[in-house]
């Protein structure tokens, strides 16, 4: 549930951020995971279309509400999603006990390499530009790769560690 | 211990939620039929204080009788959506308690538990003979509207703007 980086948080982020933490564990809901890839919920650090995250230390998924990115690490490969499912937009949430993403409104599936399972979206779920500077994933949230319009670029689209 | 069970319970339901088709259904029903039979009823009475305020002291009285009647609807109503509420908070814990909106519409929830509680006792009041407390009740039968209009307005926009 630690933000990824507080560095350029404001002190409203900050206390936003400790106070979610704070009623998190309060209910122990904090750190959520079970079998499966863990999830946390953090904030990148966005320069221009650029957001830095530290590369994930293990396999899990990490969810950036603020940037509306999801950061996966999976099988040695690192991917960044748009947080909204291709459907119709919502944010899709993360079930650690199924190990998928599945969409709240219309149920669409997908593993978690953002390949689609099933459901009523039509296309995997859109991956974003990555690239690794300094032991520090870059999301490039300006290239977005949509797998029905660019099959090849959405497959190129992560970094094998 | 009990936080680690708590945390497991979401998770677990959470997955019973995205898996079940038939669950989901029975939760929405649940919340949205509550929804429904509360706020319908709620509206009713309310626009029949509206209404009594233009009426004698004779015709008011028997308009209170029957805006009584309805409170029980209302309960009713306000216990299906008391329950279901948080199996569908729980389903998704993340993306409710980060959406400005949800608490919004818990705010809206409140202050519509709080107004119900001013306008039972200014009607108690104005049963009693109080004819100082019609304004009252007047206020609060116009912010019941309101209140339950937003509300169902939040819960509209919930799924879409999060």
């Amino acid at each position: 549930m630690t933000p990824l980086h507080l560095d350029g948080c404001d002190r409203r982020d900050f206390l936003k951020c400790a106070a979610t933490t704070m009623s998190l564990a309060a209910f122990g809901l904090g750190d959520l995971h079970a079998a499966g890839l863990p999830v946390a919920f953090g904030e990148g650090i966005a320069a221009a279309s650029e957001i830095r995250y530290p590369v994930p230390a293990a396999d899990g998924v990490t969810i950036d509400r603020k940037n509306q990115v999801i950061v996966v690490r999976y099988q040695q490969h690192l991917y960044a999603f748009n947080l909204a499912c291709p459907h119709e937009n919502t944010a899709l949430k993360w079930l650690p006990k199924d190990f998928r993403f599945q969409c709240p409104k219309h149920q669409s599936r997908y593993q978690p390499n953002g390949t689609f399972i099933d459901g009523r979206a039509t296309r995997n779920m859109d991956r974003l530009g990555v690239r690794l500077d300094d032991n520090m994933l870059v999301v490039d949230v300006n290239k977005f790769y949509k797998s029905d319009k660019d099959s090849t670029g959405w497959a190129a689209a992560t970094v094998a560690l | 211990m009990f936080s680690s069970g708590l945390h497991d319970l979401v998770v677990d339901w959470g997955s019973l939620y995205a898996n079940h088709a038939a669950i989901r259904t029975v939760v929405l029903f649940a919340h949205i039929g509550g929804l429904v039979t509360a706020a319908g009823a709620a509206v009713t009475a309310d626009r029949g204080i509206l209404r009594a305020m233009r009426l004698d002291a004779r015709e008011r009285a028997a308009q209170l009788d029957a805006i009584e009647r309805t409170h029980r609807v209302v309960l009713t109503g306000l216990v299906f959506i008391a329950i279901s509420g948080p199996l569908l908070f729980a389903s998704d814990v993340d993306a409710f308690l980060h959406s400005r909106l949800f608490w919004t519409k818990m705010t809206l929830v409140a202050l519509l538990v709080i107004n119900g509680a001013v306008l039972t006792a200014a009607e108690r009041r104005a049963a009693s003979g109080d004819a100082g407390a019609w304004p009252a009740l007047q206020l609060t039968a116009i912010a019941s509207i309101a209140l339950w209009s937003l509300i169902t307005l939040c819960g509209a926009a919930l799924p879409n703007i999060g």
